[in-house]
């Protein structure tokens, strides 16, 4: 029977609460998890214990998201770099060293940010649809990028339909053949997160500073290329936002990378995740301790 | 089928769609899982987790509860007769037989008034933190006891709290070890369902109809002397709703009862689901 204790733990980072759930052995090599939009550390809920057996699994919720501090969007710029700054005081706080990172949708770019700033620390990155490279962005992008190009309120208007509960539940639904797999918890906790208080108008500004997660790819290529840090891809090949491509692209930076495909939607892990699973199990297996 | 996977369907019961948890394959042992507030069949999702290599497993939600259909209150009188009635024709419809039954809070009601009606529809009983005794009453049915007699505006406030973040916490966190331990999704996902409109009504109007179920005691109290069920009953012992004097009422009638008991809520699963699944493979495979 599976390890499946997990605790759910909230900690002081700088001045604001970072909600987690940690589980498996403390002394235990230790993989850390990033979620995406608009989930939080819910969406590892079925992986955990799956990891936990072998390993010291934590995943924090980013600042904004499920059930960590969400400030005012007027009091707390929220960019990837500020996102970023949290899940390092993080960290630090928790004293962790070494460990591995599981990244996913904007995970990656948070992610990939902090390995550049700790090389030294990461023993490996497995990327499930968390994209680092242009050919991995979809035509989804589009009313985004128009988003960018002009930041005008029309343009953000034009996006606040993306956080309505009927489009959080065509993201999980999108790509995968078997809809029964689908649990409702998943969409109907994410829309409870996002229709909080003006927590909309906190995802537009991130929809909004996305943009310089696109304009850091070289910066990340850069890390990839130095530190040949061991990589898993792990992509469900019909995700309406991340291409494949995306998927084959790391292989330009890092040759040895090995990028599987499942045959479902963007989130994965809501159909795969025994299959997932066993591949992450077999790369950390061949990371340094 | 993946038997590695949890399937989430609907059945169609006399226009009623019937949302149910699926998991493991059908010709192993059958289990089919109750329950009502405040979590419906999303309190089994890690049980099952734990048991689908070994059983068959199956939650539904009750009418009005979790992903099934609301029905109008026109249509539908949300009493536990009524809702024990679909019950029974969704066990019928998805073609279960002799499955074991597991009953935790509503879920032992709707139990015990399907057994009630077929004796020999249920081959054991695991019941969860569910009541067939006066004794077995705790603090908070004995708060409510006044509005099940009685149901006006004043009684109204005794329980209207229940259905608050509150209120769905004492099913969670009251009489909890290790507060840490409870996944707070679990409340969360609660709180979202009791909230939507309508349900105000449907759950303060059900739970009214728990007065049925204390008149009811008397014959189930019969019906599990009579015929000596194979029970297994595990137990959170600082339930606030059902507490541990409810298990040891089932165990005086029913001496081969085994019965085990957890230092814990009201929804034991939380924190003891490892462990409980252990106690029902043994139970009913060993």
């Amino acid at each position: 029977m599976k390890n499946s204790t997990v605790k759910y733990l909230t900690i002081k980072v700088n001045d604001l609460n970072v909600f987690y759930r940690e589980a498996g052995p403390k002394d235990a090599p230790v993989i850390l998890l990033l979620h995406g939009y608009p989930t939080s550390s819910h969406m590892y809920r079925n992986l955990i214990p799956i990891l936990s057996e072998k390993y010291r699994v934590i995943a924090p919720d980013l600042i904004g998201f499920g059930y960590s501090d969400a400030p005012h969007y007027k009091s707390f710029n929220y960019t990837f770099d500020n996102l970023t700054a949290y899940v390092q005081g993080f960290i630090d706080q928790l004293g962790l060293k070494r460990f591995a990172i599981q990244v996913f949708d904007y995970g990656a770019p948070v992610g990939f940010r902090l390995a550049v700033a700790n090389p030294e620390k990461i023993t490996g990155i497995i990327s499930q649809n968390g994209n680092a490279y242009e050919e991995g962005l979809s035509d989804g992008w589009n009313p985004i990028q128009k988003y960018w190009a002009d930041p005008s309120q029309e343009n953000r208007e034009n996006l606040r339909s993306m956080t309505s509960a009927g489009l959080t539940q065509w993201q999980y639904f999108t790509g995968v053949s078997d809809k029964s797999l689908i649990a409702p918890e998943s969409y109907i906790l994410d829309q409870y997160f996002l229709d909080r208080d003006e927590n909309a108008e906190l995802q537009l500004d991130l929809f909004k500073d996305y943009a310089n997660n696109v304009a850091m790819y070289p910066t990340f290529h850069q890390y990839f290329r130095e530190s040949q840090v061991p990589f898993l891809a792990t992509w469900g090949d019909k995700d309406p936002f991340f291409l494949p491509p995306g998927a084959e692209a790391f292989k330009k930076d890092l040759p040895d990378a090995t990028v599987k495909f499942f045959d479902t939607g963007h989130f994965a892990l809501e159909t795969h995740v025994n299959e997932i699973g066993e591949e992450i199990l077999k790369f950390l297996e061949t990371l340094p301790k | 089928m993946n038997n590695q996977a949890i399937y989430y369907k609907t059945l169609n019961v006399d226009g009623i769609n019937i949302f149910y948890r699926e998991a493991g394959d059908k010709s192993k042992p059958q289990i089919i899982l109750l329950n009502g507030v405040p979590n419906a069949s999303s309190a089994f999702q890690e049980l099952m987790q734990d048991l689908k290599d070994k059983f068959y497993l199956i939650a539904p939600d009750f009418p009005g509860f979790g992903n099934s259909d609301i029905p109008d209150q026109s249509v539908f009188d949300y009493t536990f007769h009524n809702i024990s009635v679909v019950i029974e024709k969704f066990i019928d419809k998805l073609g279960l037989t002799r499955p074991n039954v597991y009953a935790l809070g509503y879920g032992g009601p709707i139990t015990f008034r399907i057994a009630s009606r077929r004796p020999e529809l249920f081959n054991t009983y695991i019941l969860q933190n569910s009541n067939a005794y006066e004794e077995g009453l705790g603090p908070a049915m004995i708060n409510a006891a006044p509005y099940l007699q009685n149901r006006n505006e004043e009684t109204e406030q005794l329980v209207k709290p229940l259905l608050t973040l509150d209120g769905i916490k004492l099913f969670f966190l009251n009489g909890a070890k290790d507060q840490s331990r409870i996944n707070p999704d679990s409340y969360q996902n609660a709180l979202y369902y009791l909230s939507r409109p309508g349900q105000q009504k449907i759950q303060l109007d059900l739970l009214y109809d728990y007065r049925t179920n204390i008149a009811e005691y008397p014959n189930w109290q019969r019906f599990l002397k009579q015929t000596q069920p194979k029970l297994l009953l595990v137990w959170g012992k600082n339930d606030v709703f059902f507490p541990i004097s409810a298990a040891e009422a089932i165990q005086r009638d029913v001496p081969t009862a085994e019965l085990h008991v957890f230092d814990t809520s009201h929804l034991a699963l939380e924190e003891h689901h490892t462990d409980i699944a252990e106690k029902i493979e043994t139970f009913l495979i060993a």
